[in-house]
């Protein structure tokens, strides 16, 4: 859900003016960096913004792969599957090998922290 | 099937759903389509799992300058180290125009700061001067 109040706003427009204000709600977004390693402790002002924007990048380009393997296969629906082949056919998405390799929801997360 | 991680760490499903209907709109804009929720479980923890591997490398490079806090240079450079060069121009647009509404909205803010000092000053000052009447008359 977007987050309403301080940060609504003041990143619409952005990189596509479809999308309005920032997406990714920036203390979500902050608790997750702070779990990346015990190293990560000071954030400044500016870095979750960069992330929600980069994140949204980054699943966009994830989608456009995975659609090109849904349309291949002469489908319609979208499914993991496709997100995996995508994932594998991809060097650029290498550091989610693992993830696609096991069920996402039975995903052992102590791996990337 | 058990969830490993609790839904305060996932990014809000319903924003990822948004995010990935657009991209396919845009993808194919004359067919239907349709996206399976565990692709978008898929999608979002992948999401996290790119927060976490970008973080780790903005912090490593913030580290080697020395300094203790992460910037978006650190952000931008961890970028091009992990090949996701092709975002940096994008992102740097993006946190330009947040950078130029926020420095507006801080000059409002301390406009209408200064606004309020005044007006409560002369508040103070009005209600002194009808305390005194009322003592005098």
């Amino acid at each position: 859900m977007r987050q309403a109040g301080t940060y609504s706003g003041i990143l619409s427009g952005g990189i596509s003016g479809k999308t309005g204000p920032h997406l990714l709600p920036l203390a979500r977004i902050k608790k997750i960096m702070k779990k990346s390693g015990e190293a990560v402790k000071m954030i400044s002002g500016e870095s979750p913004i960069v992330f929600s924007k980069a994140c949204e990048l980054f699943i966009k380009e994830l989608t456009q792969r995975s659609w090109m393997v849904t349309m291949q296969s002469k489908r319609r629906t979208l499914n993991k599957e496709d997100v995996a082949s995508a994932v594998m056919a991809t060097d650029l998405f290498d550091f989610l090998v693992n993830l696609v390799s096991e069920s996402p929801l039975e995903m052992d997360t102590s791996k990337y922290s | 099937m058990e969830k490993v991680v609790s839904e305060a760490e996932e990014l809000p499903k319903a924003i990822v759903r948004r995010v990935v209907k657009e991209k396919l709109s845009e993808c194919s804009p004359d067919y239907d389509f349709n996206v399976h929720k565990d692709a978008l479980l898929a999608f979002s923890e992948s999401a996290r799992i790119f927060i976490h591997y970008l973080s780790a490398t903005a912090n490593n490079i913030c580290k080697e300058s020395k300094r203790q806090t992460m910037n978006a240079e650190d952000v931008f450079k961890a970028l091009e180290e992990i090949e996701f060069s092709e975002f940096v121009k994008p992102l740097g647009a993006s946190l330009a125009e947040f950078k130029k509404k926020n420095a507006g909205k801080k000059v409002d803010q301390s406009r209408k700061m200064r606004r309020k000092r005044r007006e409560n000053r002369g508040f103070i000052c009005r209600k002194r001067n009808q305390n005194q009447a009322k003592e005098t008359g």
